[in-house]
C-alpha cells in the first residue's frame, strides 16, 4: 500500500457537499487543509473507526470534528469493497479517496 | 437531572452487552421489554450499591413493577438504527461489531462487568412473569415494591462523588463509540454510502470550485 503517495485523489459523497454549505468558514478552510494533507498521504495520522464504521478512516479536524474517509486501494486490498460497495469501484482509480461524511461533535 | 450524553453513550454499550449475554450464555435469542426493564433495574442497583457508577438509569415503581423511560428510550433508539431488532430484542449484525471492537473496554472494567453478569446470570434464565412476580415482592424498606405508589424512584444514577469506582473508558474509545451509537452520525453516514452505492459522486471542482 501508499502506493501514490502525494498524488491521492479525493471524491466526494453529495452529502458531504451538502454538508459543507451548512459550516462555518473557519471549519471550511480546515476540511480544505486536511483534505489537502490527506491526498498527500492518506494513512497519517488517520485511524479505522469502530463497530460498524470498522471500513472507513476517521481523520481529526480539530477537538471535536472528524472526517470519515476511505483509500479506495486500502478498500480493496483488505476486501472492504464488500462492505463499502460503491457501485463505481471497477471504474475508480486506485489512487482515489472517498471523502464520505463530516462527523460533527455536536452529532455525537 | 437529565442524563450527559456520555452517560447515556455507555448506558446503550452496557444495554447492548446484557442483550448479547443473554443470548451467548442463556441462549435467549429475543427477549422481552419487560424483561429487560428488570435486568438493567438488578444490574444497576447491584452497581450501586457497590457504589460503581456505570449504568444512569432512573427507575420508577410501576405495573410491571420497575420501569425507566429513559431505558425505553434507549431501546427504541436502538432498533431504529437497526442495532436491535424488536419488539422482542435480538442483536443485528451492527451490535455485534461493536461488542466485538470494544471488548477492550469491558476488559479495562472488570468489577463492572463480573456485577452485571452476575445479575444477568442469576435473573435472566427465569421466566418473565415469575421475575416480574418476584421483583414486585421484592423486599423495599419497610414493605415491599408492589406496595410503592406508582411513580416511586427505586433506583436513580449514582451521584459522582458517591462513587467508590467509575466506568472506565479512553477518549479515543469513548469518541469512536460515541459516533457509533449517534443517531445523527449513523443516518448521516449510511446516506453518504447509499450515496457512493448508486455512483452518486462528485468531484474536487464540484464541492470546492
Amino acid at each position: 500500500m501508499r502506493k501514490f503517495l502525494g498524488n491521492y485523489v479525493p471524491s466526494y459523497a453529495p452529502t458531504f457537499d451538502q454538508q459543507m454549505s451548512t459550516i462555518s468558514d473557519d471549519l471550511k478552510q480546515q476540511v480544505r487543509n486536511k483534505i489537502e494533507n490527506l491526498t498527500n498521504d492518506p494513512f497519517h495520522n488517520t485511524k479505522f473507526m469502530k463497530g460498524q464504521h470498522r471500513y472507513r478512516r476517521k481523520a481529526r479536524l480539530n477537538d471535536s470534528d472528524r472526517l470519515a474517509f476511505v483509500i479506495c486501494e486500502e478498500c480493496r486490498e483488505l476486501g472492504h469493497v464488500q462492505y463499502n460497495r460503491c457501485s463505481d469501484c471497477a471504474t475508480t482509480p486506485e489512487n482515489t479517496i472517498v471523502i464520505a461524511y463530516l462527523i460533527l461533535g455536536h452529532d455525537y | 437531572m437529565a442524563r450527559t450524553i456520555r452517560e447515556k453513550v455507555i448506558n446503550r454499550l452496557l444495554t447492548l452487552y446484557v442483550i448479547d449475554r443473554c443470548r451467548s450464555k442463556h441462549g435467549i435469542d429475543h427477549i422481552s421489554e419487560t424483561k429487560m426493564h428488570k435486568l438493567m433495574f438488578y444490574s444497576e442497583k447491584k452497581l450501586n450499591e457497590c457504589r460503581c457508577k456505570s449504568l444512569n438509569y432512573l427507575f420508577v415503581k410501576l405495573l410491571y413493577p420497575t420501569y425507566s423511560a429513559e431505558l425505553r428510550k434507549d431501546l427504541n433508539e436502538l432498533v431504529e438504527l437497526n442495532f436491535l431488532e424488536g419488539p422482542f430484542f435480538c442483536e443485528r449484525r451492527k451490535t455485534q461489531m461493536i461488542l466485538e471492537d470494544f471488548q477492550e473496554v469491558f476488559a479495562n472494567n472488570p468489577e463492572t462487568m463480573e456485577l452485571i453478569n452476575a445479575e444477568v446470570d442469576e435473573h435472566a434464565p427465569i421466566e418473565t412473569e415469575a421475575l416480574v412476580q418476584q421483583t414486585k415482592n421484592m423486599k423495599w424498606r419497610n414493605g415491599i415494591i408492589e406496595d410503592l405508589k406508582n411513580g416511586t424512584p427505586l433506583v436513580y444514577p449514582l451521584k459522582p462523588m458517591r462513587a467508590r469506582c467509575h466506568f472506565n473508558i479512553g477518549e479515543e474509545d469513548y469518541e469512536d463509540l460515541a459516533i457509533c451509537l449517534s443517531p445523527e452520525v449513523s443516518k448521516g453516514m449510511a446516506q453518504a454510502f447509499s450515496e457512493l452505492r448508486r455512483g452518486q459522486r462528485l468531484t474536487n471542482a464540484q464541492v470546492f470550485g
